[in-house]
């Protein structure tokens, strides 16, 4: 069955739809869809698909250029876009395919507390949190890094913060590649860059950026569940940050490079957000290096976010982190490119992986899996919107096989910040999730309308695609209850 | 110069913003580009005023000297240097004295302050100019440019 829209989508099965080659001149690969009858006119509202089918181009890409149920309209790349080049093919490294905020991630801590300890004082929680943690425009953490320590901290990865205090050597091991690229390379980073790092270290951001308490609401695997130290009606806490100025800086310098470059390397691509240069070229390794720099970047700013966190709970709860059970679960990056060995029809290669808006999701067994989830898979955790849920659920084997180990990365945005405005229209969107049982304080004008739950597709449809497709699986619904926001 | 109805416009973009800026000539249009863009991130209007009530913010100059190939790329880069200006000395300009400008050059002196989280409003955190879908025409004697930015 083919589907009306601009773009035409071949179905494989309820889950799965194809850009065929043919759509368009120039195309590598074919388009894959991962998305139901449900979700598709949403997709078909958007450029999306015609983004993913420019992706296709990217000379050395292998097997597909995929797009996840979330995806929406980015710039160059799908926003849920995911692409595997091949450096033996001439395979290529897309600044865009990473996005402005490289290795934007999430992280998912458990406390031992239950929603009936924290519901009573939830307010002053929520306060203390947002009154501790910076967020917004223009505001500055306060904690200071000198340009010493910043070339430190980018090329060291979140051990770092964990030296410094923030935090204990346990988080690294339930951190993405334990909290570190190699080879970060800090002389490959601008002036400008640094510039834009500078007292931006534990600040959360604005726009989708928050921070949630959160409940269990839902368990879907209580085996698996039981392994995560999860039960009905716990407390969960959610960060979702990244590398912030410095990474937006590299990845805008690195565009411009390798926007230069499309012509000594005679690359032609559809679209100028989606400049390249080939992994093993000089321009490929200096985004590479400065890259893996805003990587490392990120993971301190999400341990410091977390150290400060825990120190709230401390303080308001009068116990320590340790009595309060506050481990971290897991830390994913859902902007990112990473080498990874994957199986291509029967032969082992070593690719190069664009996550841009997507979540690794490698099976149990993985070599890469902490000794604690060996035999249960990756977590990959999924926020949805401030009004519904958050999910917990662990990679498999089917994703490692058909979409190099990853899955979603969120709800995806279905409205645009203007269209939500118009949606909200002068309504109180804190109260209306107030009347809900979810506390939730923002600091810019129009913040919280632009981010509210009817701006995004439903979370719940989305984690129900990629359940059904087999390319991550559910294991623990949550709800917010508490939530800052820049 | 032809009266400008309005200095820029936003329009949709799924996940992140566009702005649409006019000028009836070129410095109208850089002028109307840099505003629209410091007004995604704060009130520039709002921040002028409070300015010239007290006295005791200190003002900012900056002098922005830019050469480029073409009218597109001179304006990404005059944008890029509002937003590197804001986001990594928190600086937002409100008056420009425009010194030097044709379609490859632009020499302005801009008078601002140091935004303050604490009293000034906090609208949007820009990441980035995107290149995505930007173009900068000329229709019937005015200028129009749309870039989509990243936030």
């Amino acid at each position: 069955m083919m589907t009306e829209g601009k773009v035409p989508l071949r179905q494989i099965d309820d889950c799965r739809w194809e850009i065929p080659m043919s759509y368009k001149k120039g195309m590598r690969v074919p388009g894959l869809i991962f998305a139901d009858e449900k979700i598709l006119p949403q997709i078909h509202s958007d450029q999306s698909l015609e983004q993913v089918a420019n992706v296709a181009h990217l000379p050395g890409i292998v097997r597909y250029a995929l797009a996840m149920p979330d995806i929406h309209w980015g710039y160059g790349f799908p926003i849920g876009g995911v692409a595997a080049t091949d450096p033996d093919d001439g395979g290529v490294i897309s600044p865009g395919g990473v996005g402005y905020d490289i290795n934007c991630g999430v992280r998912l801590l458990r406390t031992q507390l239950m929603e009936t300890d924290v519901r009573p004082r939830l307010r002053d929680l929520i306060v203390q949190l947002f009154n501790t943690i910076p967020c917004g425009v223009g505001q500055s953490g306060d904690i200071h890094v000198s340009k010493k320590d910043i070339r430190k901290l980018i090329v060291r990865g979140a051990g770092w913060a964990v030296e410094q205090g923030y935090g204990v050597a346990g988080d690294l091991a339930h951190t993405e590649a334990l909290g570190v690229l190699e080879d970060a390379d800090p002389d490959a980073v601008s002036p400008r860059a640094y510039q834009r790092s500078e007292d931006q270290l534990g600040t959360l951001g604005s726009g989708n950026h928050f921070l949630e308490v959160q409940v269990v609401d839902k368990i879907l695997d209580p085996d698996v569940a039981r392994k995560f130290g999860l039960e009905l009606g716990q407390v969960t806490i959610m960060i979702h940050s990244g590398s912030r100025g410095f990474g937006y800086q590299i990845c805008e310098d690195s565009l411009e490079t390798t926007r230069r470059a499309l012509s000594k390397y005679q690359i032609s691509t559809p679209d100028v957000q989606l400049a390249c240069a080939p992994v093993r070229s000089p321009e490929g390794k200096q985004y590479l290096g400065a890259m893996r720099c805003a990587a490392n970047y990120a993971w301190n700013n999400r341990q410091c976010l977390m150290a400060l966190a825990r120190q709230v709970f401390e303080k308001f709860f009068m116990r320590s982190p340790r009595d309060l059970g506050m481990d971290l679960i897991y830390d994913v990056a859902h902007n990112i490119a990473k080498f990874e060995r994957h199986t291509v029809r029967g032969k082992e290669k070593f690719l190069c992986v664009h996550r841009k808006g997507a979540t690794r999701a490698f099976p149990p067994g993985h070599s890469e899996l902490p000794e604690a989830y060996r035999d249960i898979g990756q977590p990959v955790i999924i926020p949805g919107d401030m009004g519904r849920n958050s999910y917990l659920l662990v990679g498999t084997q089917q994703a490692m096989d058909e979409t190099f180990g990853t899955s979603c990365h969120g709800a995806g945005r279905a409205m645009s910040r203007k269209a939500a405005i118009k949606a909200a229209d002068g309504r109180s969107i804190e109260k209306e999730l107030e009347a809900k049982g979810i506390i939730v304080i923002g600091r810019g004008r129009n913040g919280i309308a632009e981010e509210q739950p009817a701006a995004y597709k439903d979370v719940n449809e989305v984690v129900d695609v990629v359940h059904r497709a087999g390319i991550a699986r559910r294991v623990v619904r949550m709800r917010p209850i508490g939530v800052i926001k820049g | 110069m032809n009266p400008i109805v309005k200095p820029y416009e936003t329009f949709e973009h799924t996940a992140d913003t566009g702005l649409r800026m006019f000028g009836g000539d070129l410095r109208e249009l850089f002028l109307n580009a840099a505003l629209g863009l410091s007004d995604l991130m704060t009130n520039v209007e709002r921040i002028k005023e409070t300015t010239s009530a007290n006295a005791s913010r200190q003002i900012v100059h900056r002098t922005f000297d830019l050469k480029a190939e073409n009218i597109e790329e001179l304006l990404w880069l005059w944008l890029r240097e509002i937003l590197f200006a804001f986001s990594s000395r928190r600086l937002v300009f409100f008056e420009y004295g425009v010194q030097a400008l044709d379609e490859t050059i632009l020499k302005v002196q801009a008078t601002g302050v140091c935004f303050d989280p604490a009293t000034d409003e906090q609208r949007h955190e820009v990441k980035a100019i995107t290149r995505h879908g930007y173009h900068v025409v000329k229709q019937n004697d005015r200028w129009v440019a749309e870039i989509i930015v990243d936030i």
